[in-house]
Order: C-alpha cells, then structure tokens, then sequence
C-alpha cells in the first residue's frame, strides 16, 4: 500500500513536471521576410527559457519550445517581437 | 575640422566598404547593421545601431564621380521608423533619417547636411521600395538622389532558405554624367547576409550588401 501511495505521488509528480514543458504558438503579423525576422530567432533564443524557436512564414507562425519548468508570460513574448519590429495576434499554448 | 585628417577617415571608409540596399535602415532593437553599395559612378558605406526598433543612428560615407570630379561625403545621421505596417501577409514601412557632417573635394572640405527618406512595401511574393536622398553642401550645391525598385521572388522560400529576388532598381543622379540608370539586379539572402548583384543597361556593375549583426 505504501509503494502504491509512492508510485501514485510519484507519477503525479513527473506527469505536473511534463506538462510545465509547454510550447507556444505565437501568430506574428508582418513576419514575410527571414531575413528581417533574423531578430524574432535572435530575440526568443536569448531567452534563459527557450529551448528552441521555429519561424514558418508561410503559416506565420512562430512555435517557441519551453524549458521543462520554465515559462514566457504572454506580455514578455508580445514585447520581444515588439522589439523585434514586429505585432503578435495571438498566442496560443500547447 | 582639420582637412588631412578628414580626408584620410574618408578614404579609410570608403577602402572598407563602399549607397546600401536600403537608403536607411532601423532594424530590431540592439542590432548592427553594416551595409555597402558599389557601382562605378557611386560607392557607399553604411555603419548604424538600432536603438530601439524605431530609432537607430549611424555613420554614412559616400563617393559620387560627378561631372566636377569624385566628391566625398562623411554623415553621422540618425534615421527613424516613423511607421510600420504589419499585416498578416505583407509589411510596409516609412523611414525618415537626417544627419550632417562633410564632404570633401579638390583638396577642400566643408560641412554637409543629409535628410532621407524611404517608403517600401513587400509580401513573401513581391517588392516596391522609393528612397530619396539630398545632399546640402555649405557652399549652396545640393546632390539629390531617387531610388524606385519593384522585384519578386520566383519561389517562396521558408525561414533560413536561401532567398532569391529579381528586381528592377531605376535611378536618378543628376549630378552624375550617365543619369539615369536602369539596372535589372538578382538579390540574394540567407540568414542574416544579403547581397545584390546587377548591371545598368549601360554596362555598369553594381554590387551591393547588408548585414544584420
């Protein structure tokens, strides 16, 4: 009973660990250039949280894969492209 | 300003690098750009720092093979993004930038002022860029210069693909003997690096770059 109690705390432990791995999905507007949106890649992966970012132009899109345990609030990631030239019509999290 | 040693920075500019393919440029916030045009008739170089995405300022050095001679000019300036248009599938932009340093001839230097402006649009497919620039001399003479360009990319390429652009570039230099010229151009891209190669109908070759640091 106590190594079930164990195992239960256990895989609810890792599971919340997992779901704090997040990816965004930000819809950039303006973004129909790679080389002006050089900054949006050298922007975001300067960030402690960033593992990886991903432009698409076509779909204009940028994902933004998330340390486990680490997270970008809406207003930093809207500010960052802000600085970067561009505006952000949505974000959405994975 | 002392002239030799005037004249000796200008030179050193101009060996560097030698109008850039942007008249002006603001580029994200904290960026270096390092921009160059070379065409027989008119060399330029172009150093400048973006302060913020809407202000950046810079140094610009100029050659122009006029009907008097090569003149020299040397512009610290500051330049604006006075508004962006960001649309889900296209982006326009209105610059503004100014400046004033100076220009050097004949073994005589005096001081200089510079105000530009750009307006361009673009999608993924095509491009329209028009760029005036003057040039006011102390001595009353005035260089003013226009830029008009239309292009479009055969093939749509993603982020971090080598980008392919055909371009028509027309432009106005009264003040040099072959005025005006119309150079058809291939523009190249990848990453952070861009370069554009042509030639004028009048067998001028133009090379020009930009780089984003």
């Amino acid at each position: 009973m106590k190594n079930l109690f164990i195992f239960i705390v256990g895989s609810l432990v890792g599971s919340s660990s997992f779901a704090n791995a997040k990816d965004l999905k930000v819809t950039v507007n303006g973004m129909v250039c790679s080389f002006c949106a050089q900054g949006i890649e050298k922007k975001l992966t300067s960030q402690a949280a960033v593992k990886s970012v991903d432009v698409n132009l076509e779909n204009h899109l940028v994902k933004v894969a998330l340390k486990d345990g680490q997270d970008l609030s809406d207003t930093t990631v809207t500010q960052i492209l802000k600085d970067a030239g561009y505006s952000v019509s949505k974000i959405q999290r994975d | 300003m002392n002239f030799r040693r005037t004249r000796i920075l200008l030179m050193g500019c101009i060996v560097l690098g030698s109008i850039n393919a942007k008249a002006m440029l603001v580029a994200y916030q904290d960026s270096l750009g390092i921009m160059g045009v070379n065409q027989s008739f008119h060399t330029e170089f172009f150093l400048n720092y973006s302060l913020t995405p809407h202000f950046a300022v810079g140094e610009r050095t100029i050659r122009f093979v006029t009907s008097d001679g090569a003149k020299q000019f040397f512009v610290p300036e500051a330049d604006f993004l006075v508004y962006r248009w960001n649309n889900p599938d296209s982006q326009a932009n209105f610059y503004a930038g100014a400046g004033y340093g100076a220009e050097s001839f004949l073994n005589q230097t005096q001081g200089v002022a510079m105000a530009n402006v750009a307006l361009d649009w673009e999608s993924r497919r095509y491009y329209l860029d028009a760029e005036l620039q003057s040039l006011y001399a102390a001595d009353t003479r005035n260089y003013n210069s226009s830029k008009f360009r239309a292009g479009f990319a055969p093939y749509l390429a993603q982020f971090n693909e080598l980008n392919t652009w055909f371009i028509l570039q027309f432009e106005t230099m009264p003040f040099v003997p072959e005025d005006p010229f119309l150079t058809p151009m291939v523009r190249l891209f990848y990453k952070n690096v861009l370069i554009e190669v042509g030639s004028d109908f009048q067998g001028n070759w133009m090379f020009n770059y930009m780089i984003h640091i």
